[in-house]
C-alpha cells in the first residue's frame, strides 16, 4: 500500500497541521489525551478531535524542573511538546489514570501552561472486577457529563451510540489489517502498519476509516516474511526503528503496545447500555501492565499473538525508566523462551541512536536466522 | 548568633514502643502456629480488614530494616534482583523486599523456621507495591488479592469510596473463601475503631512539632512508624501512641526539645536513604532539626487537606460519636479515611503535595526544605520536583539532592554533606563545635 502509506505517515508527521485544518474546516474543538485508557468515543461523541499527544523525540531540555530525569522518557518528551508549545492549538487535555509518569506530564502541562479545559478521569487498576465495571461506568458518565458543561450542549444518546459505531468499526477495519499480516505472505509491513496506527490516533476516525477501507480494498499480494518478528512495549511510536529493523531483513509482523493492538483491542460488541460497552471495551483490552494484576493475562495474551502470527523472535522496546513494563519484562522473556521465541530488549530513551541499536539488532537477527 | 538552649530528655515511653516493636515481630512468626493466616502485602494502611480472619501483615519486607543496616548484604540483594533481570526502574524498597523473598530469608523466622505464607493481599496506590507483589505471588503460588485505593479528585470522590467498599466487601468474601474461617466482623468492627484512633493519634503528635523547640525529631517519628506499619488497628499500639501523645503534649508545655541547640528546622521531603542511619541527624551539627514530613506524616497520619494545602486533623468516628453497626459501616469509614484523609493517598496526584508541603513551612515554621529526588522511589518523590518550584515562588529555601532511599551505590555522601552544608550556612547557621552527632542513637 506504498501510496496510502505515505499518506498515513505524512499525517502523522504532520499531525499539528492536520488538527488545525481540522479545526478550522469544522470549527470544531480539539482536545489531547494522554493514555488510551480514555475512551475516545465521549469526545467524538461531543464533535471534540481527540488526538493523542506525541513525543518529538528530539533532545530537549525543558522538562527537568517538572519532572526529574528518572520518569520514563515518553512522560518527560511528552510533557516537552507542552512546554515547547507544539500543542498550542489544543483547547483541552484529558487523560485516564494510568501511571505515576504520564500523571506528572498533566499535572505540570496543566499548571504551567493553562489550558481552557483539563480533565482527569479515574480508570481502574482491577480491570478483571465487576467492581471495576460499575465504577468505570460512573467515570464515564461524569466525563461526558463534564463534556457536555464544556462544549455547551447536551450530547445525545444517538450520538454516543454514532461514536460507539463509529469506533467499532475502525477496530473491525484494523483487525482486519493486521489479519493480513498472520499469512505466509504479509500484506502489511511493520511499518506501514505501525503508521496507519499512529494516525488512527491523531485523526477523526470517521475519515481514518475511510482511509482505512481504501487501502484494505487495494489489491495486494504481500510479501515473503524472511523473519517473523513480534514488537512490545509501552508506546512504541519511532516509525524510523521498525524501517531499521525490517530493512535488516526480517518482517515486524505484530506487536504488543499502545500503539498497536493494545489500542484497538477487538471489535466484540459488550453491551448494549453504551456505558457498559464503552468501559468493557477498555477494562477488557489487551492490557498494558499496570492494569495487569492479580493473576497476569499478558503473558498468555502475548504467546497467542505469537503463535497466531508465526513469530520467531520478539523485540522489547523499553522505554528508560518505565517500571511497570520493566517489571514484567522477565515473566514475559521467560514466558517467550519456553515456546523457543528468543527475545531482545533494547532500551530507548526520548531520542532512539538507531545507529548502536542497529549493530544489536543485527547480531540478534544473526542468531535467530541460524536457529530457524 | 546567639546559641538557644532547651531542655531536652529522652522519651519516657521509648521502651515501651520497642518492647511493642518486639512483641508484634515474635507474634507475627507465631501467628501460623496459632492456626491463624500469615499474611504477605499491606504496609499498614488498612489493617483492619485482614483482623477479621485474625490475619497478620508486615508488607513484604519482614526484614527491611536489617536489610538496611548491612550494607554487604543490601548489596547482594540489588545484585539479586540485577540479575534475575528486575531493573533498577523498579521500586527499591521493593527490590530489596522482593531480594529477601527470592535469596529465601523473607519468611524464614528468627528461630530458623521457614513459613509459607497463607495469603497476599496488596493495597494498590503506588503501581510499583502492587506489580512488585505479583512478582511474590508468582514466587509463592498462594491466594492474591490486590485491593485498589482510587485516585479520585475530591468532586468525585463518592465514586471512589463506592468502588472501594465493594473491593473491601469482595476481598473479605475472598479471605472467608482461602482460609474457611467466618470472617468476624466484630472484630473487624473494633479493628477500624482502632485504625482511626491511631491515625489521629499520629496527626495530633504531628501537630505538636509546630511548637518551639519542637518536641521531637523526624528520627523519633521513624521509630515508632514501625508500629503503624505493624498496624494502628491494634489496640497496644493505639495504647504506645496514646502514651507518646499525652508526654509529647507535656514536652511542649514544658518547653523540651528534641534537640537542645534547636534555632533551624528543617522539613526532610521523600524517604531518607535508609541505609544511612546518621543522615537525619547530621543538621544537629548545626542546631538544625529534621522536624518530619508531608510524606512521614501523610503515610501514617489522617489529615484532611484544604485547596490551599492546609491539613486539618479530623475527628475519630469515636469522638463524632458515630456508631459502626455492622460490616458495610465499618468498610465506609474504612473508605472515608482512605479517601478523605490520606495525604498519602491524594499525595499521588502531585499537586495536593506541592501544595500541602509549602503550606506546611508556614504552618510548622519551617526555615528550609531538603527535598530528595529520589531515584528509588518514583511513587513518593513524584511531587519533588514541582514541590521545589513551588517552594522557590514562595521565596522558601530548598535544597535538592538525588539519590536512592535503599541503594547506597547511588548515594553519594561527600556531595550530599557538602551540599547539606552550605545550605544550612546559607540559612545563617554555622557549626556548634561544642555539639557532636558523631553516636548515632539506637533506633
Ligand atoms: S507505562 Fe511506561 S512508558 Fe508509559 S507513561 Fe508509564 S512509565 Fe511511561
Ligand atoms: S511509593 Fe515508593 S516505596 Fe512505595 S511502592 Fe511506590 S515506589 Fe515503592
Amino acid at each position: 500500500m506504498t501510496g496510502l502509506a505515505d499518506k498515513f505517515q505524512q499525517t502523522v508527521e504532520q499531525r499539528h497541521s492536520y488538527a488545525r485544518k481540522w479545526k478550522q474546516r469544522t470549527g470544531g474543538r480539539v482536545v489531547g489525551y494522554l493514555c488510551t485508557y480514555l475512551p475516545e468515543e465521549v469526545l467524538y461523541s461531543a464533535g471534540v478531535l481527540p488526538v493523542r499527544v506525541m513525543g518529538g523525540h528530539e533532545p530537549q531540555d525543558v522538562t527537568e524542573p517538572h519532572i526529574a530525569g528518572y520518569y520514563c522518557a515518553w512522560c518527560r518528551d511528552t510533557l516537552a511538546q507542552g512546554v515547547l508549545g507544539r500543542y498550542d492549538y489544543l483547547d483541552g487535555l484529558v487523560t485516564a489514570h494510568s501511571c505515576m509518569h504520564i500523571r506528572q506530564t498533566f499535572h505540570s502541562w496543566v499548571k504551567h501552561h493553562p489550558i481552557p479545559y483539563s480533565y482527569y478521569m479515574y480508570m481502574p487498576g482491577q480491570v478483571h472486577t465487576p467492581q471495576a465495571e460499575e465504577c468505570l461506568c460512573r467515570e464515564i458518565e461524569a466525563f461526558k457529563c463534564s463534556m457536555e458543561e464544556w462544549v455547551g450542549k447536551d450530547i445525545s444518546e444517538d450520538a454516543i451510540r454514532d461514536a460507539i459505531q463509529v469506533y467499532g468499526k475502525h477496530r473491525r477495519l484494523m483487525g482486519e489489517l493486521y489479519q493480513g499480516r498472520k499469512g505466509a505472505k504479509v500484506s502489511f509491513s511493520g511499518a506501514e502498519a505501525l503508521s496507519v496506527v499512529l494516525s488512527s490516533q491523531v485523526m477523526d476516525k470517521g475519515e481514518h476509516n475511510q482511509w482505512l477501507e481504501e487501502a484494505l480494498s487495494a489489491p495486494s499480494s504481500g510479501v515473503d516474511a524472511p523473519l517473523r518478528l513480534m514488537m512490545l512495549g509501552s508506546v512504541i511510536d519511532d516509525v524510523a526503528l521498525v524501517e531499521l529493523i525490517e530493512s535488516l531483513g526480517a518482517m515486524v509482523v505484530t506487536d504488543d503496545s499502545c500503539t498497536g493492538t493494545r489500542y484497538f483491542g477487538d471489535n466484540t460488541p459488550l453491551h448494549t447500555d453504551p456505558y457498559t460497552h464503552m468501559a468493557r471495551f477498555q477494562l477488557r483490552k489487551p492490557p498494558c501492565p499496570i492494569k495487569d494484576m492479580e493473576e497476569r493475562r499478558r503473558p498468555a495474551h502475548v504467546l497467542s499473538l505469537a503463535r497466531d502470527y508465526g513469530v520467531q523472535g520478539a523485540i522489547f522496546v523499553q522505554e528508560k525508566f518505565c517500571d511497570p513494563h520493566a517489571s514484567d519484562f522477565p515473566t514475559l522473556r521467560v514466558a517467550l523462551e519456553q515456546v523457543d521465541i528468543p527475545s531482545l530488549k533494547l532500551e530507548v530513551d526520548v531520542t532512539t541512536p538507531l545507529g548502536q541499536l542497529r549493530t544489536r539488532i543485527e547480531a540478534f537477527m544473526e542468531m535467530l536466522q541460524v536457529e530457524v | 548568633m546567639l546559641r538557644t538552649e532547651y531542655p531536652t530528655r529522652p522519651l519516657e515511653c521509648w521502651p515501651k514502643m520497642k518492647e511493642l516493636r518486639r512483641t508484634l515481630f515474635r507474634e507475627y512468626w507465631e501467628n501460623q502456629d496459632k492456626g491463624n493466616p500469615l499474611m504477605l502485602g499491606g504496609y499498614g494502611n488498612l489493617s483492619s480488614l485482614p483482623s477479621g480472619v485474625d490475619g497478620r501483615g508486615a508488607g513484604l519486607g519482614i526484614y527491611y530494616a536489617r536489610v538496611m543496616r548491612d550494607r554487604d548484604l543490601l548489596l547482594k540483594c540489588h545484585q539479586t534482583m540485577d540479575e534475575m533481570g528486575y531493573g533498577p526502574e523498579i521500586c527499591a524498597t521493593l527490590r530489596v523486599n522482593l531480594a529477601s523473598m527470592f535469596m529465601g530469608f523473607q519468611m524464614r523466622s528468627p528461630k530458623g523456621k521457614l513459613y509459607k505464607p497463607d495469603f497476599i493481599i496488596e493495597f494498590h496506590i503506588c503501581d510499583s507495591q502492587s506489580k512488585s507483589t505479583q512478582i511474590a505471588w508468582e514466587h509463592y503460588q498462594i491466594p492474591y488479592f490486590v485491593l485498589e485505593i482510587p485516585l479520585f479528585p475530591p468532586e468525585r470522590v463518592e465514586t471512589g469510596k463506592d468502588y472501594m467498599v465493594a473491593q473491601m466487601d469482595a476481598c473479605i468474601r475472598w479471605m472467608e473463601k482461602v482460609t474457611g474461617k467466618e470472617y468476624d466482623d466484630e472484630k473487624l468492627i473494633k479493628a477500624v475503631y482502632n485504625e482511626w484512633d491511631g491515625r489521629v493519634l499520629w496527626s495530633r503528635v504531628a501537630e505538636f512539632q509546630k511548637a518551639t523547640p519542637a518536641p521531637l525529631d523526624q528520627k523519633m517519628f521513624n521509630s515508632f512508624a514501625t508500629l503503624m506499619m505493624w498496624g494502628p488497628h491494634q489496640q497496644p499500639v493505639t495504647e504506645v501512641l496514646w502514651e507518646l501523645y499525652d508526654e509529647t503534649r507535656q514536652r511542649v508545655d514544658e518547653g523540651i526539645a528534641a534537640v537542645s541547640t534547636e534555632r533551624c528546622r528543617l522539613l526532610h521531603e521523600g524517604q531518607p536513604p535508609w541505609f544511612h542511619r546518621a543522615f537525619l541527624r547530621y543538621p544537629n551539627l548545626y542546631g538544625a532539626s529534621y522536624l518530619g514530613s508531608a510524606y512521614l506524616w501523610g503515610l501514617w497520619g489522617a489529615f484532611g487537606a484544604d485547596e490551599d494545602g492546609t491539613w486539618t486533623v479530623p475527628l475519630t468516628p469515636r469522638e463524632r460519636g458515630t456508631v459502626l453497626r455492622n460490616r458495610e459501616d465499618a468498610l465506609r469509614s474504612l473508605a472515608d479515611l482512605a479517601l478523605d484523609h490520606s495525604p498519602i493517598v491524594t499525595s499521588h496526584m502531585v499537586a495536593p503535595q506541592v501544595a500541602a508541603t509549602v503550606k506546611m513551612v508556614k504552618d510548622w515554621h519551617v526555615d528550609g526544605v531538603v527535598l530528595h529526588i529520589d531515584r528509588g522511589c518514583k511513587g513518593q518523590s513524584a511531587a519533588n520536583a514541582e514541590t521545589r518550584l513551588a517552594l522557590r515562588e514562595e521565596n522558601i529555601p530548598c535544597m535538592v539532592y538525588e539519590s536512592n532511599n535503599a541503594d547506597p551505590r547511588e548515594f553519594s555522601e561527600a556531595q550530599v554533606m557538602d551540599r547539606m552544608d552550605s545550605f544550612l550556612e546559607s540559612l545563617g547557621v554555622s557549626r556548634l563545635e561544642a555539639f557532636s552527632s558523631g553516636k548515632d542513637e539506637e533506633d
